[in-house]
């Protein structure tokens, strides 16, 4: 079953083709964007990072930084004289700068820690990092140092690991001519504590971050604060500015005046991530916060992750004049650069939603912007868009040619979009790829199922699913109830009560899907979701047995284990009105597919990751033992080494193995409908 | 006698060494065991097997390895031992990387620096070697893959990177695929093999079917191999094992043969079959009775060859056989615990486990009585016969002897044949646990109270409740390291054989099926406080519970319901049995044990009220949470989500994780990791009592 396309078909291989085009830094003078350009070096299983630089008038680009693994976030001194980044060394992360003009890099620090993030001081003789620190029991020497002793809640983080007693703490370093490397850091903040999203203020004297210095109970009330902090010798300690429910770590900006800070976050207690997004001013002095758009809107930030491509900072950022913010905002299946007045709050989109805005950079000059767009055929390559005013769609230039590379010289298929307007629920933003199919033949479709919640869907170039649709299946997805970009109350409607509102809209989106497209074969459909979207197959097969084959990814399916087991888990309780698993234990069972496999008929591939901290191995394995114990056809592919994010992030020929193993399966279940 | 010795120390742990394994020649002239030590500069264990006359007593060192076995005429001794040779798989830790290190066969001449030859070179490994009674030829069990069969020599490294960098990925399509012992088998079964003795050629397989097997015992006239194991197509998801023939005669050249299932039984102690000697008739230990699990007493039943007719002879004694004795922490791996059968087919030897206590007796096939062979407040944890039946080597421990090889002619006294730990026993003082019994809720339970060395008069302790581990199993006369190392600190240490245990007739341990923390719970309890009455040096104000495994279930429930214990510490726990089954090796066959058959989907309520997590926000006192990483047995998870709830809750607690360490951490984990694992338990000890 092959796509019909003339010519050459995609392959899982092709995977490895893809070119990340990423975290892009205009320089200070607004003549280049530096960018971060990974790819895959298939014959070490790994993926290495060049630094680019790109002139804004569409000169050719040269490479600043040369390929090496593991290298990130390029970041221009205020003078634009350096190029600062981050790359592995010695076992730890360091900072290093490169000449603006080129030539190599010099290691700045030498600190043995995994720094975090970087900002340059505008005065440019300092750095801020975020930096952890043991803050615990001295480990264990020689045989011993192996073994983790934990006293902090959060001990483990999915994609960074273990990382046990360690807090993120706040430094500075010198940055000056000096050719050795720093090996102490000024530390500003201490104790059991996290901190992120480092901001100096434009006179270069104070700092503000996000963190939760003053509630011992931080790790879990989820609660943090703004804070700013002089930076100068014998200053006050730090002083926490405004609090709120959830807030965004590395989203604040500082007004050109140097008196105000805009950042995204919410303050609507017991919602969390189902809460939209919204942008707020906070005075800098006094603290005194005001939001200036509402959930309606849709969230800042970008909620349409795909997994393919590159990413970069979604603002705000202040325009010159200090009269605006410009950030990325996700709102009703699309994900657009947008500028809103800080007098009136008035809207206004800078990019077509015909491409995912997956970051973007502003040029000082106030009226372009550099932005990581991902449209619907290609994977991501950086625009310049030209932003007249108010009330402009700004036009767009191509800066880089990177994103055809995967596609392998394949026609990508295009989604499909539609409405889903059955009367059964709110309206649904839908897709459907279809491959190219002859008069009257029928392809199988395979609903996919989204992570989330509180993530959305566009319609993106997402590789997976042309690799489905090049094999021959159609692949629906839709914005289901659960979804960010639709208000509040279409997010927070799953809210306790997961596998009701969620499942019905999925199979509403199919069901539409069907009637809509009658090359959709009834007889052949398939379920396939990670994580939050694992729980819906897991879900699916305790209530349906319309689905020929399933596909079970990092799921979770045990929500009263899960609670204890997830890096996030003891964070949850909101989600079962407060309580903890032994206070309600119900509540719990009751959004657990786990607890509802009985008469499941549905053959299912199980995939997990042994190190994925966020939905735990043991989630996926009792999942296939329940399946396996009731006598079903069932599959476990469990990958070592491997994260929450293998299929977006994990080791290239893994990434590769796990769509084939998707495409066998489908294979061996789809070929010749539902026994 | 003990004024000039010192306290033991946590680090005496790396100086004690261990007898297993007691191999006696087939004329009774000579003994062959293994003896261990652990290095303290490679942290790892070194063992060395050992040949001892009898006569003598005289010892040497043979060559190092495990699993002796002697050749029918015994003239050679086969033995296991890794290939120091072999190149693991390289690249990303490989899926089958379990497998590196595995054991391979080799034979060597029965006496000292005599000839070695390497016989198999599996990827699989080598276990269980026995040889044919003609001495050609020893089978043994290994694992295979079904796709690829006995894999030989190195691995093969793969130019396609797809495969090469995919070779860690772990696809499972069977219920068994974990192994607490071994790692992620995945669909690795273990497979009946012969090689022969000379090396003449490479192993054959002589078993592909899909499930385990073990414990290869040769017929006397070898034509057959007796194996253990459930081939039918869910063997895995039973319980139930069946004795299979394999017939040598039927095995094509080079072919497998498919075995034949003899006789079945709803448990069955796969670890000893055993031939009478004229060939009719296959002993096993086991049970028949479905429901009680791991609950109902090995007993002795007798197969009959011929028509698979089987009768339990030992039906009507109220004592489980076999070596059950638990709680040790010098001891490697035991040896052969399982019956043999005297020369003239009258009798049968096997170790009968009794009030915390083990000991050889004959069983009579005649009056069906049993005698005492060996005799004491010990344990004897494995034992072999010579052929001529009379001579006996075994292995005993008692609480201040970890394991010494002893021998006896039956109807004498044992004489000892090893002093293994002699010069640690002339420079420390062990403190010998006393005996005591307590009443619960009409029943008597037995347990020790060991009280601190050097208390001056007057003088309290705090106390140590140490919740044993099971169920199924007997706390017993054996030497535990740990628990002198608390001793020699200043605390008391108290444990008891509650109901769950063996030792104490088959209705006292099946008493806690399907109710862990009821009987068990207040048993425990009121051993406690029956100790802390009877004995005024012990301080019922500084209190401290502590237990692993279902020990650490049980030092939970108890910190749950009784905030005045000041100290808490919670092992390798099973925490939340709702989640058990599906991520434990032992899958879900404990659970239908436990919950009359039902998955935990069927009955969650019934799982959470039966697991501490339900509870967890009774516990007040500081708990500290210690487990290992590639523990599954009882997965870290278990331990991770009792330390969330500890946290969420604000009760003082710590986890402390091992990584590449498993269930079985305390007694055979890395030195050094278990010297660790001591000094928090102390430290933690010291912080709060």
């Amino acid at each position: 079953m092959g796509a019909h396309d003339a010519g050459p078909s995609l392959t899982p291989r092709d995977l490895l083709r893809a070119v990340t085009v990423d975290d892009p830094q205009v320089r200070p003078d607004g003549a280049s964007v530096v960018w971060r350009r990974g790819r895959v070096d298939g014959e070490r299983d790994r993926t290495v990072s060049s630094l680019v630089e790109q002139p804004l008038d569409g000169g050719p680009g040269r490479v600043l930084v040369e390929e090496r693994p593991g290298l990130h976030m390029p970041r221009w001194s205020p003078d634009g004289d350096w190029l600062g980044f981050l790359a592995p060394h010695a076992g730890a992360v360091e900072l290093f700068v490169v000449p603006a003009h080129g030539g190599t890099p010099r290691q700045v620090t030498s600190l043995g820690g995994s720094i975090g993030e970087f900002a340059w001081s505008p005065r440019g003789d300092a750095i801020a990092l975020v930096l952890p620190r043991h803050v615990g029991h001295a480990p264990g020497d020689g045989w011993n140092a192996d073994v983790l002793r934990v006293t902090r809640l959060r001990w483990k983080r999915d994609g960074t690991g273990l990382v046990g007693d360690r807090f993120d703490h706040l430094a500075l370093v010198p940055f000056g001519e000096a050719a050795e490397p720093v090996t102490e850091p000024r530390w500003l903040v201490d104790g059991r504590v996290d901190v992120a999203g480092p901001c100096w203020s434009p006179d270069g004297h104070t700092l503000a971050f996000v963190s939760a210095l003053d509630d011992p109970d931080w790790e879990v009330s989820r609660r943090t604060a703004v804070y700013s902090c002089d930076v100068d010798e014998g200053a006050a300690s730090p002083r926490r500015l405004a609090g709120f429910a959830d807030l965004r770590a590395q989203a604040l900006a500082w007004s050109p005046d140097g008196a105000t800070l805009a950042l995204t976050g919410h303050d609507h207690e017991g919602i969390g991530h189902y809460g939209a997004q919204r942008l707020w001013t906070v005075d800098a002095r006094s603290g005194a916060r005001r939001a200036l758009t509402d959930d309606a809107l849709g969230t800042f930030g970008n909620a349409a992750y795909t997994d393919t491509g590159g990413s970069g900072g979604t603002g705000p950022v202040w325009s010159p004049e200090g009269d605006a913010l410009i950030a990325v905002l996700t709102s009703r299946g699309t994900v657009r650069l947008v500028r809103v007045e800080l007098t009136g709050g008035v809207v206004t989109p800078l990019t077509s939603p015909d491409r995912v805005i997956a970051g973007f950079a502003a040029v000082p000059d106030g009226r372009r912007y550099v932005v990581v767009a991902q449209p619907s055929d290609r994977s991501a390559d950086l625009e310049l868009v030209e932003a007249a005013c108010v009330g402009a769609d700004g036009s767009t230039r191509r800066l880089t040619d990177e994103g055809g590379a995967v596609m392998a010289g394949v026609r990508a298929t295009r989604p499909r979009h539609f409405v889903v307007d059955d009367g059964a629920g709110p309206a649904l933003d839908a897709w459907v790829l279809l491959p190219a199919v002859g008069e009257g033949d029928r392809v199988p479709v395979i609903l996919y199922c989204g992570g989330g919640p509180g993530g959305m869907r566009s319609d993106n170039l997402h590789m997976e699913w042309q690799l489905f649709v090049a094999a021959g299946y159609a692949v629906v997805w839709a914005n289901t109830r659960g979804c960010q970009g639709y208000g509040d109350p279409f997010c927070t409607a799953i809210l306790g009560s997961w596998g009701e509102a969620d499942f019905s809209d999925n199979l509403r989106a199919l069901d539409a899907a069907l009637a809509a497209f009658p090359a959709l074969d009834p007889e052949r459909q398939a379920i396939a979701g990670g994580s939050y979207g694992g729980f819906q197959v897991g879900w699916a097969l305790g209530a349906t047995d319309r689905f020929a084959a399933a596909v079970a990814d990092r799921v979770v399916v045990d929500k009263l284990s899960a609670f204890g087991m997830s890096d996030i888990g003891p964070l949850r309780a909101f989600e079962f009105g407060g309580a903890a698993p032994w206070e309600d234990a119900s509540a719990y069972l009751r959004q657990s597919p786990i607890d509802r496999l009985g008469g499941a008929s549905t053959p299912t591939l199980v995939v997990h990751s042994a190190q994925d901290h966020r939905c735990t191995v043991g989630q996926g394995e009792a999942l296939f033992a329940s399946l396996l114990a009731q006598g079903m056809e069932t599959r476990l592919v469990r990958f070592p080494n491997e994260s929450h994010g293998l299929s977006r992030g994990g080791r290239p020929w893994h990434r590769v193995r796990r769509v084939q193993e998707y495409l066998d399966w489908f294979g061996r279940h789809l070929a010749d409908g539902r026994s | 006698m003990s004024d000039t010795r010192r306290p033991v120390t946590v680090h005496d742990l790396l100086r004690f060494a261990m007898a297993d394994d007691p191999q006696v020649s087939p004329d009774g002239g000579r003994v062959a065991w293994v003896r261990t030590d652990m290095d303290p500069e490679s942290n790892r264990y070194d063992p060395t097997i050992m040949l001892t006359d009898v006569a003598s007593g005289a010892s040497t060192r043979l060559v190092g390895g495990t699993h002796p076995r002697w050749s029918p005429d015994g003239t050679r001794i086969a033995f296991l031992a890794a290939d120091p040779h072999a190149t693991p798989l390289r690249g990303p830790a490989a899926a089958e990387s379990f497998l590196d290190g595995m054991p391979q066969l080799w034979v060597t001449d029965a006496v000292a620096a005599g000839q070695v030859r390497q016989l198999t070179s599996l990827r699989g490994g080598v276990n269980a070697p026995v040889w044919s009674p003609d001495g050609a030829t020893l089978a043994f069990t290994t694992l295979v893959h079904p796709e690829r069969g006995l894999e030989v020599g190195a691995p093969q490294a793969d130019d396609d990177p797809y495969i090469r960098f995919n070779r860690d990925v772990l696809v499972v399509t069977k219920t068994r695929w974990k192994s607490d012992a071994l790692g992620l088998v995945g669909d690795y079964v273990r497979q009946l093999a012969l090689v022969p003795a000379d090396g003449s050629a490479e192993a054959r397989l002589l078993t592909s079917g899909p499930h385990d097997v073990s414990s290869p015992a040769w017929s006397p006239d070898g034509a057959t191999l007796a194996v253990a194991g459930n081939l039918g197509a869910n063997g895995d998801q039973e319980r139930r094992s069946a004795i299979y023939l394999v017939s040598l005669a039927d095995a094509p050249e080079g072919g497998v043969v498919e075995p034949t299932a003899l006789f079945w039984l709803a448990e069955m102690r796969g670890t000893d079959l055993a031939w009478s000697p004229d060939g009719a008739t296959l002993a096993v230990c086991g049970h028949d009775d479905a429901p009680k699990g791991h609950y109902g007493f090995q007993k002795l039943w007798l197969v009959d060859v011929a028509s698979g007719a089987g009768e339990c002879v030992s039906a009507e004694h109220d004592v489980s056989l076999g070596d059950y004795s638990r709680n040790q922490d010098m001891r490697r791996y035991g040896g052969p615990d399982g019956p043999r059968w005297l020369p003239d087919g009258s009798a049968l030897l096997v170790l009968v486990n009794e009030r915390g206590t083990v000991n050889v007796a004959r069983f009579d096939l005649g009056d069906r009585s049993f005698t005492p062979v060996t005799s004491g407040d010990h344990s004897v944890c494995a034992f072999t016969l010579a052929s001529d039946g009379r001579r006996l080597a075994c292995v005993i421990g008692d609480h201040v002897t970890p394991g010494d090889v002893w021998t006896l002619e039956l109807g004498a006294a044992p004489t000892r044949l090893s002093d293994v730990n002699a010069g640690l026993r002339d420079e420390i003082e062990l403190v010998q646990p006393e005996r005591f019994v307590a009443t619960s809720s009409g029943v008597e339970v037995e347990g020790w109270v060991m009280l601190p060395t050097n208390l001056a008069a007057g003088e309290t302790c705090p106390v140590i409740l140490y919740t044993g581990g099971g169920p199924g199993g007997m706390r017993a006369s054996v030497f535990t390291h740990e628990w002198q190392v608390y001793a020699a600190s200043g605390y008391a240490v108290i444990n008891c054989n509650a109901r769950g245990n063996y030792g104490y007739g088959e209705a006292f341990s099946d008493a806690t099926r399907g109710a862990w923390g009821d009987l068990d719970y207040q048993d425990n309890m009121a051993f406690l406080r029956e100790a802390i009455a009877a004995y005024e040096a012990i301080d019922g104000e500084r209190l401290a519970v502590a237990g692993g495994s279902y020990g650490g279930y049980m030092a939970g429930w108890i910190a749950a319901r009784h905030p005045e214990f000041k100290a808490a510490v919670v092992d390798r726990c099973l925490f939340n049995r709702y989640a058990f089954g599906g991520t434990s090796d032992i899958g879900m066959l404990l659970d239908h044990i436990e919950f009359g058959g039902k998955n935990p989907w069927e009955a969650p309520e019934e799982y959470l009220k039966w697991s501490p997590i339900s509870y967890v926000d009774g516990i007040q006192t500081p708990t500290l949470v210690v487990h290992s990483a590639l523990d599954y047995r009882c997965p870290i998870d278990q331990g991770e989500q009792l330390y969330s709830a500890l946290k969420l809750l604000g009760v003082p607690t710590e986890l402390v994780r091992f990584p590449d360490e498993t269930h079985e951490l305390s007694r055979a984990g890395r030195p050094w990791h278990r010297i660790y694992r001591l000094e928090r338990y102390l430290e933690w000890f010291g912080r709060y009592l």
